[in-house]
């Protein structure tokens, strides 16, 4: 195939990927779920080889696809830290000197280049030539051909690696970064509290990225919330899918419990008893569902609900591990998280979420624990919960689930 | 149940009009300005539109410009009026309660160095004559006011304007344009700008003959010296299709396009004819102007009937707008209301109109005493309504899942202090705006959805009433 007859309709990337080389002897397992995931997202460029070969992965592209959509593809595979695309030559000094200079050549059309320079790496040990003499000699021929360039090994305008390999040769320059992390699948599932906000996206996003399998449940008051809402929290979700894969969320309406509360609780302990509520939901959810723990987009300190008693409270009412990858994050680096990722449009969108329905004016910031137990026992807890579970709606993510075209707001502040 | 009572957003077409831009669309596909006989036959399917909806508008054909709709229409008369004027001063007045497509297009005149003045409103959310009159300085050269309000129904009294605008245009000697947007009255109450129903309550004309009488001579001052120089249509309104709608703009008055291109619409609106869509607004033009009255009386019964079931069965509630006289009288005539009966058939109609037509010339004399008192008419077709304890939203989300539809003028950012400008400018409180929502309704409703609306909207309310401490 491609490999064997250099054909140059084929287009070659070449994919790195860090820790999962450093995980002793499940090494073999994690690369092969990280192959396979590249496999499973570039299915949709027909007929795409992906190969693995000492410590590297090979991709071989038909050429009439754009290479920056194969590469957005690839990025998106946890577990790889960067991307190259690749020209590749017969392992000969005398190919590779001009392959490298034709490569110089064609960079010299694109942008402006007035210094360079190589660096080899011979993965091939049997190789007759050591990596720096490698260097030297395609540097050499590289500036024969092309006159007007000079060498500057510090700082250059563009850098040419040569990569040596047994049989094959590899020449690049450009690394596009991968988001690196784990394969996914390779570290159980857990259940994410999907709201429509900033964070939670972010909090699913990384714990997906060490590997782990998600599953989302989202909590909404309608009639208090809308329609559109839970269309934004889907679509949020179908952004995550494009990182996480297809997966199951859960839509279970709190208003009956959010209606107990108001008529048994004091007001300023709405919020934290809903949020316990929330949680022993998602735990009968996650023991259902096969999740090993519950993930949240927490912060400390952003919101009354979020204090340190505050969360204490919360994170009692569960007893499966809570995961809050923001915990300590500031605000401004979640959203520069959620812009990378390309949540963050969505998110912002203006929908209420059901913690802002019924917020009280006055929430308890430091709460403690006997008294919200208390006002819990008041409370048709059981059964409230078991009746929210039996009114769960499940739906399906898929990937690039676009449907919110974000131009709601807009027209929803007059009437047509 | 299906209650669809959305309609000043947009109507269920007339299955007449869904048939005729089907059959446009299959065989009329010929382009209006092609040489050969396809062609022509477009070109004689926007004739006969236009034909149709001068008929229905009282205007000559001529002076009617197909665009996409009520806001290009309203954009352009805005936009290209205040061009043609700019020699002659700088300043537009218009209202706090228009359609986003003139404030927005007020705004983009602003930029452009115009200056705009709005005038204020009263608390029935009918323009202020006296406060138009004031902005009316040496430097005015276009007013745009709507004809119904599209949230409340209230007509503005357009009638009274445009004497204020003529007796300006005779003291300064120079010419003031007038822009009238009739999205929400043009084919559901007569074009009479201002008049109402010559001044009396819809209780008092919801006998259909009356109207039907009335609708003969509904727009007499349009293309008088002392009438509107633009007027702007939508289709979709009145059960046509969406992307179709018109431009009035009155004989002598020049204005330049908006749109550059082919030439089409006498150079006033490039761009090739929607033929299917021009084909059905024109249909439904027709339609709706042969049964207004019929059907405007209908619809007025079928407003009172929500009217006192909401009072009755719902309560504290507010009527937003005009109904003064409406919630009274359908407060004593208590939840059953008058029983809503089809419209009025023709023959009934054609029995009364010899009769009705002998009560017109004193109804014609009347006419100029009551037009002040007219502003607090209101378009049978809308019911604003503040329901207290309940944000509109929340009330609006219950009643879909129920099945009904109405609209809010207020977003989920009424936390935020938002909501609807037109009930803020009238100077509703800030939980009265938020908890206001609006019926509108078309001769597609009956007495049946009404009924079960009001049980629907009884329930809900009960329900979430009982959240009220958090709304």
């Amino acid at each position: 195939m491609a490999m064997e007859n250099q054909n140059s309709g084929m287009q070659i990337f070449i994919v790195r990927y860090g820790e999962v080389a450093l995980k002793g002897l499940n090494k073999p397992y994690f690369e092969r779920m990280l192959v396979e995931r590249m496999r499973k997202l570039l299915r949709r460029f027909g007929d795409v080889s992906v190969r693995r070969s000492d410590g590297l992965v090979f991709v071989y592209a038909d050429n009439r696809h754009r290479s920056e959509d194969i590469i957005g593809e690839i990025s998106k595979v946890f577990g790889v830290t960067s991307i190259s695309p690749a020209t590749e030559v017969e392992s000969d000094m005398d190919a590779i000197c001009s392959a490298a200079s034709e490569y110089m050549l064609e960079r010299m059309k694109r942008g402006d280049v007035k210094t360079f320079k190589v660096e080899a790496k011979r993965a091939d040990k049997s190789f007759p030539v050591p990596s720096p003499d490698i260097a030297r000699v395609v540097g050499a021929e590289v500036l024969k051909r092309c006159r007007e360039l000079k060498v500057d090994v510090h700082d250059p305008d563009c850098r040419i690696y040569v990569n040596l390999r047994k049989g094959r040769s590899y020449i690049y320059e450009d690394k596009f970064p991968g988001f690196g992390g784990l394969p996914l699948g390779t570290n159980g599932k857990g259940l994410i509290l999907l709201s429509g906000g900033i964070d939670s996206p972010v909090a699913a996003f990384m714990m997906a990225k060490r590997g782990m399998r998600i599953e989302a449940v989202h909590f909404h008051s309608y009639p208090y919330t809308s329609k559109r809402a839970q269309e934004k929290v889907e679509a949020l979700a179908g952004l995550l899918a494009v990182y996480c894969g297809r997966f199951e969320m859960h839509m279970i309406n709190l208003l009956p419990i959010q209606e107990q509360l108001v008529e048994r609780c004091p007001e300023e302990e709405m919020t934290i008893l809903l949020r316990r509520f929330m949680m022993k939901i998602a735990e009968r959810l996650a023991a259902r569902t096969g999740c090993a723990m519950l993930i949240t987009g927490e912060n400390l300190g952003q919101v009354a609900s979020q204090t340190a008693e505050a969360l204490t409270v919360t994170d009692e009412a569960a007893k499966i591990p809570v995961m809050r990858p923001l915990i300590a994050l500031d605000k401004v680096d979640i959203i520069d998280k959620a812009r990378d990722i390309g949540t963050y449009e969505t998110s912002v969108l203006p929908y209420e979420d059901c913690c802002t329905v019924f917020l009280p004016k006055h929430p308890a910031t430091k709460p403690k624990l006997a008294d919200i137990l208390a006002s819990e026992s008041r409370l048709d807890a059981s059964s409230l919960i078991e009746a929210a579970l039996d009114s769960a709606e499940t739906v399906i993510i898929r990937p690039y689930n676009r449907s919110i075209e974000g131009d709601h707001g807009s027209s929803r502040d007059t009437m047509p | 149940m299906r209650v669809y009572l959305d309609n000043s957003a947009t109507t269920r077409p007339y299955p007449e009009v869904a048939r005729l831009v089907m059959e446009a669309m299959e065989g009329v596909y010929g382009n209006p300005s092609a040489l050969h006989d396809a062609g022509l036959a477009a070109e004689k399917a926007v004739r006969e539109a236009r034909r149709r909806l001068a008929d229905a508008a009282g205007a000559e054909p001529d002076s009617l410009v197909f665009t996409s709709g009520g806001t290009e229409s309203d954009n352009m008369a805005l936009i290209c009026g205040a061009e043609s004027g700019k020699r002659r001063g700088k300043r537009i007045i218009s209202s706090r309660i228009e359609h986003p497509a003139v404030i927005e297009s007020c705004r983009a005149l602003e930029e452009k160095g115009f200056e705009v003045a709005f005038a204020d409103v009263d608390s029935h959310g009918a323009v202020v004559p006296a406060s138009v009159e004031q902005l009316m300085n040496e430097d005015a050269i276009l007013i745009s006011c709507m004809h119904v309000n599209n949230e409340t129904g209230t007509i503005q009294p357009v009638g009274e304007l445009l004497r204020l605008r003529d007796s300006f245009e005779r003291r300064v000697g120079r010419r003031l344009l007038f822009h009238v947007d009739a999205v929400q009255s043009f084919g559901k109450i007569p074009l009479d700008f201002g008049l109402g129903f010559f001044g009396k309550s819809i209780d008092e004309v919801k006998d259909g003959n009356f109207f039907s009488q009335y609708c003969e001579n509904f727009n007499n001052c349009r293309n008088s010296p002392g009438g509107a120089d633009l007027i702007a249509f939508s289709a979709h309104k009145i059960h046509g299709p969406m992307g179709s709608g018109a431009l009035y703009v009155r004989r002598g008055v020049n204005i330049k396009p908006l749109i550059y291109g082919g030439g089409q619409e006498r150079g006033l609106r490039s761009g090739t004819e929607n033929v299917p869509a021009i084909a059905g607004f024109g249909l439904a033009a027709k339609m709706a102007s042969e049964r207004l009255g019929s059907r405007a009386a209908f619809v007025a019964g079928l407003r009172k009937r929500l009217l006192s079931g909401l009072l009755s069965e719902v309560g504290d509630i507010k009527v937003n707008g005009h109904a003064e006289v409406l919630r009274e009288s359908a407060a004593a005539a208590g939840p059953a209301g008058d029983a809503a009966g089809p419209p009025a058939g023709a023959a009934q109609m054609a029995r009364s109109a010899q009769a009705a037509r002998s009560a017109q010339t004193a109804q014609a004399a009347q006419m100029a005493q009551t037009a002040r008192s007219a502003q607090m008419a209101a378009s049978p077709y809308i019911l604003n309504v503040s329901f207290r304890g309940i944000r509109g939203e929340v009330l609006l989300h219950d009643l879909e899942s129920k099945g009904i539809f109405v609209s809010t003028g207020s977003a989920c950012s009424s936390k935020k202090g938002g909501g609807s400008p037109v009930l803020k400018a009238m100077g509703l409180p800030q939980a009265d705006v938020e908890g206001a929502i609006r019926f509108s309704l078309s001769e597609f409703n009956t007495a049946e959805e009404i009924d079960y609306a009001v049980e629907a909207v009884k329930a809900s309310a009960a329900r979430l009433r009982r959240l009220r401490r958090f709304r």
